[in-house]
């Protein structure tokens, strides 16, 4: 096989449409994984409570919406490769391209398995204490949105890896933009699902000492800031890299 | 383009930079997220030591 006849045009389409296959891909696996956690406790809650219910299913939905928005966030930067990227360009822009579409992708994951922890412990909070049922949906609903950060760090890099042109045509920017993309894909990953974690003992804590749910969402809040330190710096080190200026 | 030696020196710099902190990340990321719930749960169970067990959660959070 000789590749050395292929058109440079062709590589960089390659790149995008790999890229704009990971990102919704392997971020739609988060999601997915995430909401499906969330309704095997909802049936396990319900098969515990079948009154409840109609709580717990709502619950349910609501907090799977939430967890999905993980999986938007991946389509929406696939769709911003396909058809918002340049539709020519270098081996350096193909290799952002691909950066771009690993980068969300893969921080997609941690958010979407975080939200759906949290989302099955309030499942199953509500169905154990119905009546608390609007201070743990909205305790649930702050700590996935919290969780869902992260991801939200990953869109940014994945759209500034696929929208601005790179600095150089180089082998060395390729290197700076692929390191891009992975460190704050991988990131974002422990982050996510960490403070899906947190969040979900929260409610648990929410659900069994309501009284004190002032101090337990600020401890939340606390615990889930430092948790996102780790990715706080990959984005500052993918930051550096893609604009930093490389000799 | 000709690629010369120092400009995959300068490359395999970079890439490394990325990969390192990526994958560095994720490590302390997951830890510091399950010190912080095993925190909340902690707190519920006996609200009294909450300022007790936030600092503890901060400093095993700063540790790792």
């Amino acid at each position: 096989m000789d590749f050395g006849s292929i058109n440079p045009d062709t590589w960089y389409m390659v790149a995008k449409y790999t890229g704009a296959a990971l990102a919704v891909g392997i971020a739609a696996f988060g999601s997915a994984y995430g909401e499906g956690f969330t309704a095997s406790k909802a049936a396990e809650a319900i098969a515990r409570q079948p009154r409840a219910s109609n709580e717990i299913v709502r619950t349910m939905l609501i907090t799977q919406a939430v967890a999905e928005t993980a999986g938007i966030f991946g389509l929406l930067a696939s769709i911003i490769l396909l058809f918002v990227a340049p539709t020519s360009g270098g081996m350096t822009q193909a290799v952002a391209l691909f950066a771009s579409g690993l980068c969300m992708g893969v921080g997609a994951i941690g958010a979407g398995v975080g939200s759906g922890q949290a989302g099955g412990m309030a499942c199953e909070s509500i169905g154990r204490f119905p009546r608390l049922s609007s201070s743990i949906l909205l305790t649930t609903l702050v700590g996935q949105a919290i969780v869902q950060t992260g991801c939200i760090f990953a869109l940014v890099v994945s759209m500034l890896l696929s929208i601005t042109l790179p600095p150089a045509d180089n082998i060395v920017t390729m290197g700076a933009m692929l390191g891009a993309g992975w460190a704050m894909g991988f990131g974002a990953i422990g982050a996510g699902i960490s403070t899906g974690f947190t969040a979900k003992q929260a409610i648990w804590g929410m659900s069994r000492n309501a009284r004190i749910g002032g101090v337990l969402t600020r401890t939340m809040l606390l615990g889930q800031a430092v948790a996102h330190a780790g990715a706080i710096y990959s984005l500052i080190v993918a930051f550096l890299l893609i604009f930093g200026k490389k000799g | 383009m000709a690629v010369e030696g120092v400009h995959l020196i300068d490359m395999a710099r970079y890439l490394g930079a990325g990969l390192c902190m990526g994958m560095g990340a994720l490590g302390p990321g997951l830890g510091e997220g399950y010190a912080a719930g095993k925190a909340c749960e902690g707190i519920a169970r006996s609200p009294e030591h909450a300022p007790l067990l936030t600092r503890t959660m901060l400093v095993g959070q700063a540790v790792s």
